[in-house]
């Protein structure tokens, strides 16, 4: 590490050492036993709200060197860094536009560490990246009914005119900070900083409550 | 008990045909005990008066019977006491705007002992003369030593409704909206702007607080376009329903218009169903709308005119007649009365008269009226009395009589002889007072109109309209014009001029010449208004116009004076039927008009609404986000008992049967000093640092100097604002040249984030340097305590020995399979680990040290053993021994202080004060009490010599008070005066109980002064 001028950390453990381990908890891990209890009852649901599997998160910043950056992500990732309020998305791949100089951008979770690697061979100017894969909890909430929890939990325009698939914002939900993304087909997807999942979960799942919101956990 | 047969047959007032109503669906309620039928579609008002119940309350003051006057939201009598259990209880129920449901319980709310019978009521019918205005001013509270004893009596005798003793069982919600027009009230204005705003290509919100829209369609017979008006009315909402850019929101009373057209508005969802909402939904939605542009068409509430004794059952506003008549078909009586000053009125006459009752007189006090419909009423055979006014009710606890006289064209006295017409209810209509309340919550003012005689709403600053009687529109047709024009423009104004084809609906021209109103309020009376019986202005306050007119002469002249001393509007109605005769009544009694009299401010909510829909879903465990570490499941699982730290849950000490705080804690720290103890530190705010003028930031934002910390090597670093106070402390490790981990406290780190980047944003952005949050990002787990050193390395495979891995080194290493850093820095005096995973290994590697900590008996342990393990080694809390009122000198951390960097740093001016250098400051200091279990309270204040007189001359307070487990004795420290300079002199603390303990002041390290217990 000496030698390098950051401290680039692969935060991915090596397979063997745990291998056949249940090493790895989403925010939400606690809920997952209710979910299978649950499942069994199928009622008719308007509304289904979900917690990703984890996935990659790299936060990048950068000014000057905002055009080398792109070209770097597209080279390794296929997108470029989207522009105001935007996001652009590959596969697996997705960059959501949070700042005049700030990105999110989310890949496979083994990925992460030679992405950010890549990166910063690519850009020799002032940037920086920050591997926050275990920060956060991604959600997702799909069906006729979500964009009514969510005018329930945010004073953001979540009306299809205003807010349209691939759209970005950074906005508050109920009393937390969400990045909110809206999706194709009535779904959205909630960055929340994983401390707050928990309460993000809870208020989601009162405001789902009348459109008898069902519960997963989403592999992608 | 009653069959329903007998039950529907008690409903004498009711019509057999006609109405909006289901007969099909008969409803059961109770009233004050006792049981009545009504159908779907009543309001509890409509179905009271169904039954021919004439008494709903006493008044507040003097007791007086009262019944419903009104049919809707302007109600000032019939407010009752619903809920049939005591968490359902709610006081102050409108009966006019309650939706009847099966089942529905309700009662008087200031009848005691009942409604029927009041001892109050002889006071206010014998003794009224006793109860003016600022009564209980002038009476009550003098002797002020007697006051509790008059309390007892006037708050069981006074007051409105009871709130339920038990947690409300319902759930409330919000919802938020945007809007290019958001269109106030739904009657034909309403309606019509709603319509052409949408098919100008707005987004529309249509709101209103009536079951159903119409309006006043809802009784009127006027036919529009040709169809009946409810008929037109469905055709309409079809469309609009139709639209999916249209909310149409029933139900729903804007209670509240904000600035830049934010409105606040809450739905009734499910108070018209049943005494609880059905499982899974919410009782009341408060809804939060945002609109481009606001139409107010919010229409007028028909004042009555004020003549003695107008509080009788049996007295009402006239338009309610046909309301009750023609929405539930009830006829609220048998023979009819009617005053006015207007044409409106006459309708609800003819209305009385097609239901086959008998219409008695219309009185009117205008000389010649000219109006189409009066030549109406008289074709029809009712007699009109013109010139003349009903100076007085009479009967006891229902209207008996009217008596009437001939007044002069002014209405100011009584002409000639008086007689007594035999009726039952009396009508009056003093003419409509435009519903302006919500035009003047952005703080305009209303402007009165010599036209509409009524305040009109006045000139703003908001993209606001109004169309229909708000505005002063006085036919349908009218209505319906402005309308359509208004929501065109209101569209436009907001971005949306798609082409309207559409010409205002036609109404029907029943009485297209209308004839001026008589600008009259208070009817004269043979006697003046101190001599004649009372004539009610407010009814829900018991305000008389005597009352008014003795308060202008007492002095007080501005209405905002007469408001608050005589408590005109300040009921749950806030005087929507009074306030206009009020000031009338004040204008009058000064010798103004009423322009200059002006009129009283309104402030949202235009409607009482309930503390649960204000709060909304923001309640119990949703109050505020609870915030958990990635470990929060073991610690529940293990006994942890919580402390709040910001919106942190952390485990305070963690407890096993049977065992006690404080053994719990003691517990903690001797495993911890002894062998190994445990604390999950993932609450610490984390900032990771990069760009290559990351070094020189943390030089400037922090006390102490960075430019010679190796990567590899981590820092205690304290933090200042500009006036040299200390604000956070933390340790900062370099993890490259360029890159840097900074540590907050755990209630700090938004702000210290937010700090740095206003001084990056704003002072220094030529910096190339990027902060971002990590605090979630890394679960960090403390172990601490001599065989620390011991479990960590059965877990990773470096080499962890003192040489290898010094006292404030950090390294990268797997621990227990899983990518670390491993920081070497102690918060306990002891040797001590961080290990810091991604937060989603978090709970796999704490699992992992138990069980590999088994052989060494690690213990949890929980942020009150963190407090005493830190204090024994002198380390401070920000917070805890800071106020915001000490510099790092005055906390003996000179050390951490250097003044010899090239730049300056934030706090370094500041802490350089006249007043920051002088002596005497109290500066922390550690305390050992003489008696070594004596308990020292935080916050407890020092003095030098105990047997000074009070008051004696305070020199500090203790700031931290712990029992050290490990030492077997109290520990505190300190703020003392100079106290750095008086090592091992006495202080003395004088307690409530008046003890005093004694204490000898000495240095904030208890334990391992030389650190061979850290570096070990």
């Amino acid at each position: 590490m000496s030698n390098k001028t950051v401290n680039v950390m692969n935060q991915c453990p090596n397979a063997a050492a745990v291998s056949g381990a249940n090493v790895l908890q989403t925010p939400m891990h606690h809920v997952e036993a209710a979910i299978k209890a649950r499942s069994a009852t199928r009622a008719k649901t308007s509304v289904t709200l979900a917690e990703m599997k984890l996935t990659g998160l790299l936060v990048l910043r950068a000014n000057a060197s905002r055009d080398a950056l792109s070209k770097a992500l597209n080279k390794v990732a296929g997108i470029a860094l989207p522009e105001t309020l935007k996001s652009t998305e590959s596969g697996a791949y997705c960059a959501r536009w949070m700042a005049p100089d700030e990105w999110l951008v989310s890949c496979p979770n083994i990925e992460a560490f030679d992405i950010e690697n890549s990166l910063r061979t690519a850009v020799d100017g002032h940037l920086a990246i920050v591997n926050n894969t275990g920060g956060y909890s991604v959600m997702r909430l799909s069906g006729a009914d979500a964009r009514n929890v969510l005018k329930k939990s945010t004073v953001y325009d979540v009306s299809p005119e205003n807010f349209q698939a691939g759209k970005v914002v950074n906005t508050t939900l109920a009393k937390a900070q969400v990045v909110l993304r809206a999706l194709p087909d009535d779904a959205f997807e909630l960055v929340v900083r994983r401390s707050f999942a928990d309460y993000v979960w809870l208020w989601l799942q009162r405001a789902g409550k009348e459109y008898n919101m069902q519960f997963k956990m989403q592999e992608s | 008990m009653m069959s329903n047969h007998q039950l529907k047959l008690q409903q004498s007032n009711r019509l057999t045909t006609g109405g909006r109503i289901d007969r099909g669906k008969p409803l059961v309620f109770s009233f004050a005990g006792r049981r009545f039928m009504g159908y779907e579609g009543d309001t509890l008002a409509s179905a009271l008066l169904a039954n021919g119940v004439d008494i709903v309350g006493r008044s507040f003051k003097y007791g007086r019977p009262r019944g419903i006057m009104t049919a809707g939201v302007e109600e000032p009598n019939g407010i009752l006491q619903l809920g049939s259990t005591e968490a359902t209880q709610i006081p102050n129920v409108k009966a006019t705007e309650q939706s009847l449901y099966n089942g529905l319980v309700s009662n008087p709310v200031n009848g005691w002992p009942s409604a029927e019978h009041d001892v109050m009521g002889l006071f206010g019918r014998f003794g009224g003369a006793l109860m003016s205005p600022g009564f209980y001013y002038k009476t009550f509270m003098w002797p002020k030593s007697q006051w509790e004893n008059y309390e007892k009596f006037i708050r069981k005798a006074a007051g409105l409704g009871r709130a339920p003793t038990k947690p409300d069982v319902d759930r409330y919600d919000h919802m938020h909206h945007h809007a290019d027009v958001m269109v106030v009230g739904a009657g034909p204005a309403g309606l019509v702007a709603a319509l052409s705003a949408s098919r100008a290509g707005a987004r529309v919100i249509l709101a209103d607080e009536r079951s159903e829209l119409g309006g006043s369609l809802l009784y009127s017979t006027e036919r529009i376009e040709g169809l009946e008006p409810m008929d037109w009315v469905e055709k309409v909402v079809t469309e609009l329903n139709d639209n999916p850019r249209v909310t149409l929101l029933p139900r729903s009373t804007v209670n509240g218009y904000h600035d830049h057209n934010f409105l606040t508005i809450v739905e009734k969802r499910s108070d018209h169903l049943a005494d609880t909402s059905p499982d899974g939904t919410v009782r009341q939605r408060m809804h939060k709308v945002r609109a481009g542009s606001v139409v107010l068409a919010t229409g007028a509430h028909e004042r009555p005119l004020v003549y003695a004794n107008n509080d009788l059952p049996g007295c009402m506003v006239a338009s309610s007649l046909s309301h009750y008549i023609h929405r539930f078909a009830v006829v609220p009586g048998n023979s009819l009365v009617l005053m006015t000053n207007n044409d409106s009125a006459y309708q609800s006459a003819l209305d009385w008269q097609d239901a086959g009752r008998q219409v008695i007189a219309i009185v009117d006090t205008r000389k010649e009226p000219e109006g189409r419909i009066v030549d109406l009423a008289v074709e029809r055979g009712i007699r009109v009395l013109t010139g003349c006014a009903i100076i007085e009710a009479q009967g006891r606890k229902r209207v008996r009589g009217a008596v009437v006289a001939p007044i002069n064209a002014i209405g100011t006295f009584v002409t000639g002889d008086t007689r007594l017409l035999r009726c039952d209810t009396i009508a009056t209509s003093g003419g409509w007072s435009p519903i302006v309340h919500l035009s003047c919550h952005t703080g305009s003012r209303p402007v009165w109109s010599e036209e509409v005689l009524g305040f009109v709403p006045g000139s703003t600053v908001e993209q606001r309209f109004s169309a229909g009687s708000v505005s002063g529109s006085q036919t349908l047709a009218q209505c319906l014009a402005v309308g359509l024009a208004t929501g065109i423009e209101a569209a436009t104004a907001s971005g949306n001029s798609d082409d309207v084809q559409m010409d205002a609906p036609s109404a029907s021209a029943g009485n297209d010449v209308v004839g001026d109103t008589m600008p009259l309020y208070l009817v004269p009376h043979t006697k003046p208004a101190s001599r004649a019986p009372k004539q009610f202005v407010d009814m829900q306050n018991d305000v008389t116009a005597a009352g008014i007119e003795m308060t202008t002469r007492e002095g007080f002249e501005s209405i905002e004076h007469v408001k608050r001393y005589t408590a005109l509007g300040f009921g749950t109605d806030q005087g929507k039927t009074g306030n206009i005769n009020g000031m009338a009544i004040v204008a009058k009694s000064l010798n103004k008009t009423i322009q200059e009299t002006g009129t009283t401010v309104f402030r949202p909510n235009y409607n009482p609404v309930s503390f649960g829909v204000v709060a909304g879903a923001n309640t119990d465990d949703l109050f505020d986000p609870q915030r958990f570490t990635p470990m929060h499941t073991w610690h529940l699982e293990h006994g942890a008992e919580f402390e709040n730290v910001g919106q942190w849950k952390r485990p305070l000490y963690y407890t096993t049967s049977g065992e006690t705080m404080e053994e719990a804690i003691a517990r903690e720290q001797l495993a911890t000093r002894n062998g190994i103890g445990i604390l999950d530190a993932s609450t610490l705010g984390k900032i990771d640092i990069q760009g290559k003028d990351a070094r020189e930031f943390l030089g400037r934002v922090y006390t102490n100097a960075w430019e010679k910390l190796a990567p590899g090597r981590c820092r205690y670093g304290l933090m200042c604002g500009e006036d040299g106070m200390v604000m956070d402390d933390g340790v900062t490790s370099c993890l490259a040249e360029n890159h840097f981990l900074m540590t907050t406290t755990s209630g700090g780190a938004a702000r210290v984030l937010a700090w740095l980047e206003i001084y990056h944003q704003t002072e220094w952005p030529e910096m190339e340097v990027y902060f971002n949050s990590v605090t979630d990002q890394w679960a960090t787990m403390a172990i601490a305590g001599p065989d620390s050193r011991k479990l960590l390395a059965n877990l990773t495979e470096i080499d962890v020995s003192a040489e290898a891995f010094g006292f404030m080194d950090w390294r990268v290493a797997n621990v227990a399979g899983i990518p670390a850093r491993i920081f070497r820095i102690s918060f306990t005096g002891d040797l001590s680990f961080e290990i810091n995973v991604p937060a989603q290994y978090g709970l796999h590697v704490w699992n992992a040290l138990f069980k590999a900590g088994e052989a060494y008996n690690l213990t949890p342990y929980g942020t009150e053993t963190m407090h005493v393990l830190r204090a024994e080694k002198g380390f401070i809390i920000v917070g805890q021994e800071t106020d915001g009122s000490m510099t790092p000198i005055d906390l003996n951390h000179g050390w951490a202080v250097s003044n010899k960097k090239p730049f300056s740093f934030i706090g370094k001016r500041g802490m350089n004060r006249a007043d920051c250098v002088r002596e005497n400051r109290k500066e922390l200091v550690g305390l050992l009490t003489t008696d070594s279990q004596a308990k020292l309270i935080e916050g407890a204040q020092a003095v030098r010599d105990p047997n000074q007189a009070i008051p004696m001359s305070m020199v500090g307070h203790v700031t931290s008070s712990y029992h050290s487990a490990y030492l077997n004795r109290r520990i505190a420290m300190a703020v003392i005066k100079g106290g750095l300079q008086r090592m091992g002199e006495k202080v003395y603390f004088p307690m409530a109980d008046g003890s005093c303990i004694e204490a000898e002041i000495c240095s904030t390290v208890f334990l391992d002064a030389d650190s061979t217990r850290q570096k070990a």
